[in-house]
C-alpha cells in the first residue's frame, strides 16, 4: 500500500521527532518562555503558519501510495504506479498535460501553429489548448468573466472550509467564543483565511486553466512548483539533521576538553572550511552518478535514483556546513566551562559527561536553535544554486533549482517564456521569506541579552 | 542665600516595561550649591543612577520624565532643545561611570580620547589640543604624561583608566561632575587615591561634585551633604556631620547597623526584613513602613509623608522621628559563643604553588609561568574562619579553587585528615569532595539558569550519594532550604526568579547538601547590598555555630573580615605577607602592605586620624614579579636590600607572622 523512499522515512522521522521534542519542551518553563515571546509577535506567528503550511504540503508529498492504475478498458493494470497523496489531491492539474508552452490563464498555445480546418485550408493560428479553457464556447468574450466567477467561487469555497475548521476547533476547545481567543490564535486564524482563500481559488480554477501556465512538455508549472516544496524542505531540514550531531558533538568536545582534542577538532574544521564547498559537492555527486550507473539493479525506478541523489546531496551539504556552528559552539562552551555553576558542579564531584549533558548542552541550545532556523533558508537557496550548475538534485526531481535551470534557455527564447522562473521565484521567495522572518523572531526571543 | 548651581525639583521618571509602569524616580527634589560635594546613597535598585541620567537627559527610549524641573544656573534643562542640551552635557555638567574598562574605546589611544572631549566644544589647533591633553593627564595624577598620551586603554590599570575618565570629564572644566559609583570596580587602595584625586580637583577647580554611591565610608570621606534614597524617593537629606553623628530616618539607621564591624563580632548583624518594594506599585504613605520597626497605622494611612526637620539643615521623611531619634537602634540577638577555636586543624596547607604556563608559538612551547599562588602555607582550624585578604589579582581566588582541585596544583601539600589531597588521583579525591565545598561571588552566574532549584540542590547528592531514593532527596532538599531560611515551595522554581540574596542562600544550600566540613567562600557578599550582606553573614555565622563548619573566607572587604574571621592571611602577588589572628593583623598590622590596605578603607569615625599611604596603582604582573620582596616596588618603607633578598616568614608573636625584611634581623646584616 505505502511505498516510501529513504527521504520519506527521514521526513516522517523528523516530523515525529520534532513533535516529541516540542511535547517534552512544553513541560520545561525556561524553554516555553522564549516561545511565548515568539507567539506574541505577529510576524512570528504569521511566518510560522506559512512555514507549517509548506511543511504540511511537504508531508502530503512524502506519503506515497502504491497502486495499480485502472486501464482505459476498465481493468486493473499489471504495472504498479506510485503516487503521493499530494499528487492525488492535485490530480486534474497533474494529468492535464498540453503539448507545449502556454501562458498563465491562456486558452491557446503560446506559438502559432499550422492547422488544417474543416474546409481543408491551412491556417497559421494559435491552437486551442487541449484542457485549458476547453469548456468555453466563445473563449475571447467569456474567459475573463469565467475566471472572475470561478475565482470568487474559489474564495468562497476557501472561506467556507476555513469557517468549518474554525467552528470545529472552537467546538473542541474550552473557550467557546471567538473573542476569548489570544492574539496568536487570531493571527493564525487570519493567516489561514488567506491561505484557504488562495487554495480555494487554485482548486476552483485549476481544473479549467493553467494558473501559472505550462512548460515545454506541456506540464502545469503550478504543479511543478508545488511539487518542488518537498525538495526544498528536505534539503533544508535533512541537511541540518546530518550537520547537527557533528557540530554539537565536536563543538562541545573541543570547548570542554581543550588540549589535544581541541587542537584536532580545530585543525579539522579549519581544513574543511578552506576547501571550496562547491568542489566537494561536485565531486561527491559525480561519484554517486558513476556508482548508480554501475549498479543499475540497486536503483530500479527514476524515483529511486532521484531520491538517492537528493539524500546524498543533503549528506554532503551537511558534511560541509557543520563548521560554522561547531566554531560557535566551541566558543560558547569555552565560556560556559568557566562559569561558576560548572565549577560548583565539579566541586560536587559531578562527572564530566554529566556536566556536558546537564550544564553545557542546555545552555548552548539557543545557539543551535537560531542556527538551524537561519541555515534553513540558506540551504533552500543553496539547492537552487547547485541545481542551476547541474550538481544539485537529479534532473528528474521537481525542484525550484531545476525549474530555474531550464528557464535559462526559456529566457533566451523569443518571445520570452517568463512564467516558470516567476513561479519558482514566488514559491521560493514565500518559503525563504517566511523562514527568515521566523528566524529573526526566534533569534530575538532566544537572545539572552534581550531578556535578562 | 546663594542660588544653587543645580536644583532638582519634583523630578519624576517612569519606565515603560512589560510588567507595567515603573516609577524609578518619584518626586525627588534637592539642590547642589557651587563648590559643594553632594552624595546620594542608597541600595541597588532605588533609582540613584536613573536620577543622574534623568538630570543629564541620557535616558533610554522606554523612559520618560513625567514631571519636575532641573534648574541649572536659572535654565530648566528639561525644557531646552537637545542641541542646547549637548552644549551643557559634557561641557558644563560632566559624568563618570562605574566601570572604566567599558567606558573607554579600546581601539583609540588615551590621548586621542581625551583630545576628542577637548575638541567637542571648542576648536583648537592640533598642537594646542595635545598640550591641553597632556596637562589634563598630569592633572589627574598620572605620571609620565607625555608617554601615556599614546597608550591604549588595555595598557593601563583600572585605577589609571578611571583617572583617564576623570580627565575626559574635566576636559572642559565643568561646573558639576557627576560620579556614578566611581570606585566600585576598583580595589580599596586605588579607591582611596581616586577619592583623594576627586577632592583635590574639586578644591583646585572649584567645581561641584555629585557622587553616587552605596558605600557609606566613601560618602563620609568626601561629601559635604548627604541624601539617602529609598524606593525612588529621598528619605533623608543632611549635612555630612549631622548625618554621621545621628542618622534620623529608620532606613539610614538600618544601613549603619547592617555594616559588619569588629565590635559587632559577637552579635548578629541587624538586618532588614523583606525586600525593596517593587517600584511599579502605587505607594501610600511611607515607602519604608513595611520593613520598619517603628511602623504605625498612621505611616501608611496618609497619602504622602512630609519632610520633618531633625536639626539645622537635616531633614528626614518620617512621621515618628522623635521616637526614632530618641531610641535609635534595637539590640540584635546574641549568637556567637566565644572561643570556638580549638587547635584542631582540619586543613593544613604547606608551600602550595599554582603556576600557569604561558605558551607561545605554533608548537605551544612554555615560555614562562604566571605564579598565581607561589608557596602559600596556612592552617584551617575546625569551626574557625580564616580570611584571605588582598587586592584583585593577588591569587586569592586561584588559591581557593586550587584547594578544591578545581585548578591543577603545581606543587605543595594540602593535608585533610592526615591525607595529602594533592597527589591523590581524581577518583580517590571524589570521596573527599563532599568535605570541601565552595560558594562563589556572583550569585547570578553560579547557578545554571536552565535548572530548577531542586535539580541544583540534588546534583551533589546524586553525584556523591547515588543510593538515596527520590523521596529522601526531596526531603533533604526541603530541609536544606529551610536551613538557609527559604520556604520549601521554591523547589520548583528557576534561579532567575530570586533576588541576589536569595540566590546566594540557594548556593549555600547547594554547598551544604553534601554535609561538608570546610567551605571556601569566594567573596560571597561583595556583589550584594549592605542589608543583604548582613543577612548572608548572619546565616554563615549561624551555620558555623550549628554545624562546626570551617570557612576559608576570601574577600577584599576588611570590615567583613573584622566581623567574621578568626585568623587573617594577607596575600600579595601569590604570597602570604602577613598571617595572624584578626586582632593582631587588623589592630597592629606589621607589614607595610597590610597597613596600606587598612588605611585605605574609608571610615566616618573621626576619632581615628589616619594618613593615606599612597600605594602606586600599578600592581606588578604575576607573570613577571619583582625580584626580592614582591612588594618593594610599591612599598613606602622600601630599603635597598628589599629588591635583592627574598624575605622569610618572621614570627612577631606565637600566632602572628610577617614576611618583611624590616623584621628580619639576620637579613639586614650584610
Amino acid at each position: 500500500m505505502f511505498s516510501l523512499l529513504w527521504t520519506d522515512y527521514l521526513v516522517f522521522a523528523l516530523v515525529i521527532g520534532v513533535s516529541l521534542l516540542i511535547w517534552r519542551a512544553s513541560k520545561r518553563q525556561h524553554l516555553v518562555r522564549p516561545w511565548k515571546t515568539v507567539s506574541d509577535s505577529t510576524v512570528g506567528v504569521v511566518s510560522l503558519t506559512v512555514l507549517l503550511t509548506f511543511v504540511f504540503i511537504g508531508v502530503l508529498d512524502s506519503t506515497r501510495i502504491k497502486y495499480k492504475p485502472n486501464l482505459s478498458n476498465g481493468e486493473r493494470g499489471a504495472r504498479t504506479e506510485t503516487l503521493s497523496v499530494l499528487d492525488i489531491v492535485l490530480t486534474p492539474i497533474r494529468t492535464q498535460i498540453e503539448t507545449t508552452y502556454s501562458q498563465p490563464f491562456a486558452h491557446t498555445g503560446y506559438a502559432k501553429e499550422l492547422l488544417i480546418d474543416e474546409q481543408g485550408a491551412t491556417q497559421w493560428v494559435y491552437p486551442r489548448l487541449k484542457y485549458a479553457g476547453a469548456h468555453l464556447v466563445s473563449a475571447e468574450s467569456d474567459k475573463q468573466k469565467d475566471i472572475v466567477t470561478k475565482a470568487i467561487a474559489g474564495i468562497f469555497l476557501g472561506f467556507m472550509c476555513w469557517l468549518a475548521l474554525l467552528v470545529l476547533v472552537l467546538f473542541f476547545s474550552k473557550a467557546r467564543s471567538y473573542k476569548a481567543r489570544s492574539k496568536a490564535q487570531k493571527n493564525i486564524a487570519y493567516t489561514l483565511l488567506i491561505i484557504f482563500s488562495l487554495a480555494g481559488m487554485v482548486a476552483s480554477l485549476g481544473p479549467y486553466y493553467h494558473v501559472l501556465g505550462t512548460d515545454k512538455v506541456g506540464e502545469d508549472v503550478l504543479y511543478q512548483a508545488i511539487k518542488s516544496i518537498r525538495t526544498g524542505l528536505v534539503i533544508g531540514t535533512l541537511t541540518t539533521l546530518v550537520m547537527l550531531p557533528i557540530a554539537i558533538a565536536l563543538g562541545l568536545m573541543a570547548g570542554f576538553f581543550r588540549g589535544w582534542v581541541d587542537d584536532v577538532i580545530q585543525y579539522l574544521y579549519t581544513t574543511l572550511s578552506s576547501i571550496p564547498g562547491v568542489l566537494l559537492i561536485a565531486a561527491a555527486i559525480l561519484m554517486a552518478q558513476v556508482y548508480m550507473a554501475n549498479n543499475p539493479d540497486l536503483f530500479t525506478t527514476v524515483d529511486d535514483r532521484g531520491d538517492m541523489r537528493l539524500l546524498l546531496l543533503c549528506m554532503i551539504l551537511g558534511l560541509t556546513s557543520w563548521t560554522g556552528l561547531c566554531r560557535l559552539l566551541r566558543a560558547e562552551t569555552l565560556k560556559i566551562r568557566e562559569m561558576d555553576y560548572v565549577m560548583a558542579a565539579r566541586a560536587l564531584g559531578v562527572g564530566r559527561m554529566q556536566i556536558l549533558k546537564r550544564h553545557v548542552l542546555p545552555n548552548v541550545m539557543h545557539l543551535v536553535m537560531i542556527t538551524v532556523v537561519l541555515d534553513f533558508s540558506g540551504l533552500v537557496l543553496a539547492e537552487a544554486v547547485l541545481s542551476y550548475i547541474n550538481i544539485g538534485v537529479d534532473p528528474s526531481t521537481y525542484s525550484w533549482g531545476n525549474m530555474i535551470n531550464t528557464s535559462r534557455l526559456e529566457m533566451a527564447r523569443e518571445p520570452i517564456v517568463w512564467w516558470p522562473l516567476v513561479a519558482a521565484f514566488i514559491f521560493m521567495f514565500a518559503l525563504v521569506l517566511a523562514a527568515n522572518l521566523f528566524a529573526d523572531v526566534v533569534r530575538d526571543a532566544f537572545d539572552p541579552r534581550e531578556n535578562n | 542665600m546663594k542660588q544653587p548651581l543645580l536644583s532638582v525639583q519634583g523630578l519624576k521618571t517612569e519606565f515603560n516595561q512589560a510588567q507595567g509602569l515603573v516609577k524609578a524616580v518619584d518626586g525627588v527634589s534637592f539642590d547642589i550649591a557651587e563648590g559643594e560635594t553632594f552624595a546620594l546613597v542608597g541600595e541597588s535598585g532605588c533609582g540613584k543612577s536613573v536620577l543622574a541620567l534623568s538630570v543629564m537627559r541620557l535616558l533610554s527610549n522606554n523612559a520618560k520624565i513625567t514631571a519636575g524641573k532641573v534648574i541649572y544656573r536659572g535654565t530648566d534643562l528639561l525644557q531646552i532643545a537637545e542641541k542646547q542640551m549637548r552644549a551643557v552635557r559634557g561641557f558644563r555638567i560632566a559624568m563618570i561611570f562605574q566601570d572604566p574598562m567599558t567606558s573607554l574605546n579600546p581601539v583609540m589611544s588615551v590621548g586621542e580620547q581625551i583630545g576628542e572631549a577637548v575638541l567637542l566644544h571648542k576648536k583648537l589647533p592640533r598642537s594646542a589640543v595635545k598640550e591641553r591633553v597632556v596637562e589634563l593627564i598630569k592633572q589627574v595624577g598620572i605620571a609620565d604624561a607625555e608617554a601615556r598620551y599614546a597608550s591604549f586603554p588595555h595598557q593601563l590599570s583600572g585605577g589609571m583608566m578611571q583617572r583617564v575618565m576623570i580627565a575626559m570629564a574635566l576636559a572642559n572644566e565643568p561646573d558639576l561632575l557627576i560620579a556614578d559609583e566611581p570606585t566600585t570596580a576598583l580595589d580599596v587602595t586605588i579607591q582611596a587615591q581616586i577619592l583623594e584625586l576627586l577632592k583635590d580637583l574639586q578644591r583646585e577647580l572649584g567645581m561641584s561634585l555629585w557622587i553616587i554611591s552605596h558605600d557609606l565610608g566613601i560618602v563620609s570621606d568626601i561629601a559635604d551633604r548627604v541624601a539617602v534614597m529609598y524606593a525612588g524617593q529621598l528619605v533623608e537629606v543632611a549635612t555630612r556631620d549631622s548625618f554621621f553623628n545621628q542618622a534620623a530616618h529608620p532606613y539610614s539607621q538600618r544601613l549603619f547597623a547592617a555594616l559588619p564591624k569588629m565590635d559587632k563580632r559577637d552579635k548578629a548583624l541587624v538586618t532588614l526584613p523583606g525586600s525593596v518594594p517593587r517600584l511599579s506599585q502605587t505607594f501610600n504613605g511611607c515607602r519604608f513602613a513595611e520593613r520598619c520597626d517603628y511602623q504605625q497605622p498612621a505611616c501608611t494611612s496618609i497619602a504622602k509623608v512630609a519632610w520633618h526637620s531633625v536639626a539645622d539643615d537635616h531633614l528626614a521623611r518620617c512621621l515618628r522621628l522623635d521616637e526614632v531619634v530618641a531610641k535609635p537602634i534595637n539590640t540584635p540577638e546574641f549568637i556567637k559563643q566565644q572561643t570556638t577555636s580549638t587547635s584542631n586543624k582540619v586543613l593544613q596547607v604547606n608551600n602550595l604553588k599554582i603556576h600557569f604556563a604561558i605558551k607561545k608559538g605554533i608548537l605551544k612551547r612554555t615560555v614562562g609561568f604566571v605564579k598565581a599562588v607561589d608557596g602559600v602555607s596556612f592552617d584551617l582550624v575546625s569551626g574557625g574562619t580564616t580570611a584571605l585578604v588582598g587586592e584583585s589579582g593577588c591569587g586569592k581566588t586561584t588559591l581557593g579553587k586550587g584547594l578544591l582541585k578545581l585548578l591543577p596544583i603545581t606543587s605543595g601539600e594540602v593535608y585533610y585528615q592526615e591525607k595529602n589531597l594533592v597527589d591523590m588521583p581524581e577518583q580517590t579525591f571524589r570521596s573527599y569532595r563532599e568535605q570541601l565545598q565552595i560558594i562563589f561571588q556572583d550569585p547570578f552566574s553560579s547557578m545554571n539558569p536552565r535548572m530548577l532549584v531542586i535539580d541544583i540542590l540534588q546534583e551533589g547528592l546524586q553525584a556523591l550519594k547515588p543510593t538515596l531514593s527520590n523521596l529522601e532527596v526531596e526531603a533533604q532538599c526541603a530541609y536544606l532550604l529551610q536551613k538557609v531560611g527559604l520556604n520549601a515551595d521554591v523547589l520548583y522554581r528557576y534561579p532567575h526568579e530570586f533576588s541576589g540574596g536569595q540566590r546566594q542562600r540557594i548556593c549555600i544550600a547547594r554547598a551544604l547538601a553534601v554535609k561538608p566540613s570546610i567551605i571556601v567562600c569566594d567573596e560571597p557578599t561583595s556583589a550584594l547590598d549592605v542589608s543583604v550582606q548582613a543577612q548572608v553573614l548572619n546565616l554563615l555565622q549561624q551555620l558555623q555555630q550549628e554545624q562546626g563548619l570551617s570557612y576559608l573566607f576570601i574577600t577584599h572587604d576588611l570590615s567583613v573580615v573584622s566581623y567574621l574571621a578568626d585568623t587573617v592571611a594577607v596575600m600579595y602577588l601569590g604570597r602570604i605577607v602577613e598571617y595572624g589572628t584578626v586582632e593582631e593583623v587588623l589592630n597592629a598590622p606589621a607589614h607595610p602592605y597590610t597597613k596600606a590596605l587598612i588605611n585605605a578603607v574609608p571610615s566616618w569615625d573621626n576619632s581615628v586620624q589616619k594618613t593615606i599611604n599612597k600605594l602606586p596603582d600599578t600592581m606588578p604582573s604575576a607573570a613577571n614579579p619583582p625580584s626580592g620582596c614582591h612588594f618593594h616596588t610599591r612599598c613606602a618603607q622600601v630599603m635597598p636590600i628589599c629588591s635583592t633578598v627574598e624575605p622569610k616568614n618572621i614570627n612577631v608573636s606565637a600566632s602572628h607572622s610577617v614576611c618583611c625584611l624590616q623584621f628580619d634581623d639576620t637579613a639586614v646584616k650584610p
